[in-house]
């Protein structure tokens, strides 16, 4: 009767394991179904593209496809590293990627601690939503914006320029200016949304440790050096890393877009995205890619070493 | 009080002025600009300069626009519809397979997570996209390349995983005990409970959707698909276009056509395209500070 029931006891434990298994196979199932869609995206629209490199390789004639075009070696990355064009967009893109970097970074921290020293937070609430304006504007519309300041013949500037007894300047064929007038409105559109990050940072600081700070007798400034701005290193560790990898993508809608696509400029408008933007439009598709294919490792190697130099550095401070 | 303290509010309120005078300085920065957009679609002196207060006030670049708004209207429509389905389809996307990705017992997340997170590293980029639309996927000229491409974004998911894994994970292995399967946990609990991160991310979505213009310009050759920002660039880049646009319009003869009305018309048809955005955005401001968690990512 005992082993009976012994017996009985084992059996069922054995049914639960396997009824439970059996759930836990329909749980995993179901996961599987609910993972399935997001999946197939990822895989059909980030993953298939990068079967699509081979067209670098290749003299790409539409008619025959991807497969039946002959292959070409590296003739399309020569075609272009060869060209003027390669030392022209590889150098603005690094100067303007570079200049970005560093110039969102100083106003994003200086911006976020300025807000945070206001006492009044109703006004601080308005201040901010101001400067957030541009981050809800197309592209298209600051292009409008900076035409409205820029046209030759109506344009602002040009307006107090003739004002001031000057001579008028054809801005959309000038480029000496166009580094300058670039990083402003770059600068412009990001005050608001770049420094989001710092001030987010600033407001997880320990009330009592700025406290304490006071009545040690430390200033404003000390306050700042000591404490805020020692709390904002995992931000920025964060943000150059992500920043570097993009160190030669660049905004396209800026550079394509606010100056108009305009041909006089290009020799400091010029960046990667915007050639290969272009060779796309003009159907010079393998040269594009090529194109593409180098700014996406150059990018992706860029991200790995910096995150392998800071996690050397300070391993809770890198991403992966 | 002693004079020390009294000497020290007295710095503190003065560095609090000129903290004010900063911002309001900084903030005529963005206000101005929008005021110049607006002046000069109201501008009826055809030979000024553009400035803030019109010389002449005409509504006429408005009229003009208006006479004719098939475009426009049609552009509305195309941008609204591709935002909200693109961004509701996209949400409900990304929120099943996060969910998916949050559950230990799901063996593949593993894998899973390493190949979105490859995503972010690396592309194919743009031609290979390219071609694999328009060629193999036949999504040029269709609503459907506005929606379909960009459905699945990594970082998306990583914050939308990251805020399920948050949530306190007692309540749903007490679903879990009760019977509830893992497709009722997920639509009836989970995404119920994180409508604040969902808002979020479908607000930044959405914006960057209202806002895009390329797509249009890549895949897009029939002008009844065209969404609003590629239509406004349209209008910047050339005059023809615009002309086209009106004259192909009942246009009285008094409302006739001039080059010189073409720069206000061109700032009120900005006007018309952006306004009504603009004016409503600054409303979810709360959602967009949100949404940009970087730190969250991680892990």
């Amino acid at each position: 009767m005992k082993a009976l029931r012994q017996r009985s006891e084992t059996q069922s434990d054995k049914a639960a394991k396997k009824l439970n298994s059996r759930v836990e196979r329909k749980n995993s199932l179901t996961l599987w179904l609910l993972a399935l869609p997001g999946f197939l995206f990822m895989v059909v629209f980030s993953y298939l593209p990068m079967g699509g490199i081979v067209i670098a390789f290749k003299d790409y004639a539409p008619r025959k496809g991807i497969f039946g075009s002959p292959w070409c070696g590296f003739d399309n990355f020569k075609f272009f590293f060869t060209s003027q064009d390669a030392v022209r967009t590889i150098g603005n893109t690094l100067f303007y990627s570079i200049s970005f970097l560093i110039l969102d970074m100083l106003l994003g921290i200086s911006i976020a601690l300025l807000l945070y020293h206001l006492s009044n937070k109703v006004r601080l609430k308005i201040y901010h939503s101001i400067l957030l304006i541009p981050r809800f504007l197309s592209i298209v519309v600051i292009s409008y914006i900076v035409y409205a300041f820029l046209n030759p013949m109506f344009g602002l500037v040009n307006q107090w320029i003739v004002g001031t007894g000057g001579q008028p300047v054809q801005w959309y064929s000038s480029p000496q200016y166009w580094r300058t007038i670039l990083t402003s409105v770059h600068l412009w559109q990001i005050a608001g949304s770049g420094c989001l990050y710092y001030y987010a940072a600033l407001v997880g600081i320990d009330e009592t440790l700025l406290e304490a700070a006071s009545i040690d007798g430390a200033s404003a400034w000390q306050k700042c050096w000591h404490i805020m701005i020692p709390s904002l290193i995992p931000v920025i560790c964060i943000l150059t890393i992500l920043g570097i990898g993009q160190v030669f993508t660049g905004d396209l809608g800026l550079f394509y877009q606010v100056t108009r696509d305009q041909g006089p400029l290009y020799p400091t408008t010029d960046v990667i995205n915007t050639y290969t933007y272009r060779a796309l439009l003009n159907g010079n598709l393998e040269k594009s890619t090529a194109v593409g294919l180098f700014q996406s490792l150059a990018g992706m190697i860029l991200v790995l070493i910096t995150n392998g130099i800071i996690r050397k550095v300070s391993p809770d401070n890198s991403m992966f | 009080m002693n004079t020390v303290q009294i000497h020290k509010k007295k710095k503190v309120q003065k560095g609090q002025i000129f903290l004010n005078i900063f911002f309001i300085l900084l903030c005529c920065c963005y206000v101005i600009p929008l005021l110049l957009l607006v002046s000069i679609s109201l501008e009826g002196d055809t030979n000024t300069y553009f400035s803030l207060i019109p010389k002449k006030f005409t509504t006429l670049g408005y009229e003009l626009v208006l006479k004719n708004p098939g475009n426009i209207l049609q552009a509305y429509g195309v941008t609204i519809f591709y935002s909200v389905v693109g961004v509701g389809l996209s949400l409900v996307v990304m929120s099943m397979l996060a969910y998916a990705l949050s559950r230990p017992t799901f063996r593949s997340r593993r894998w899973i997570n390493f190949m979105l997170f490859f995503t972010t590293l690396f592309s194919g980029g743009l031609v290979p996209t390219y071609i694999l639309c328009s060629s193999y996927l036949h999504l040029n000229d269709t609503i459907w390349i506005y929606i379909l491409p960009p459905m699945v974004n990594a970082w998306n998911v990583f914050v939308i995983r990251s805020y399920f894994k948050s949530l306190p994970q007692e309540l749903f292995e007490a679903a879990r005990l009760d019977g509830a399967s893992e497709l009722r946990i997920c639509f009836q609990i989970v995404i119920p409970l994180s409508t604040p991160v969902l808002a979020s991310v479908g607000f930044i979505r959405f914006v960057d959707a209202w806002n895009g213009w390329q797509t249009s310009q890549i895949y897009i050759r029939n002008p009844k698909l065209y969404s609003l920002q590629y239509l406004l660039k349209q209008i910047l880049d050339n005059a023809e276009y615009l002309q086209k646009m009106i004259a192909s319009g009942s246009v009285s003869s008094s409302l006739q056509f001039q080059l010189n009305n073409l720069e206000t018309m061109r700032f009120a048809m900005a006007i018309i395209a952006v306004g009504p955005a603009l004016l409503v955005f600054p409303f979810f401001q709360k959602y967009f500070a949100k949404g940009m968690v970087v730190g969250s990512v991680k892990g």
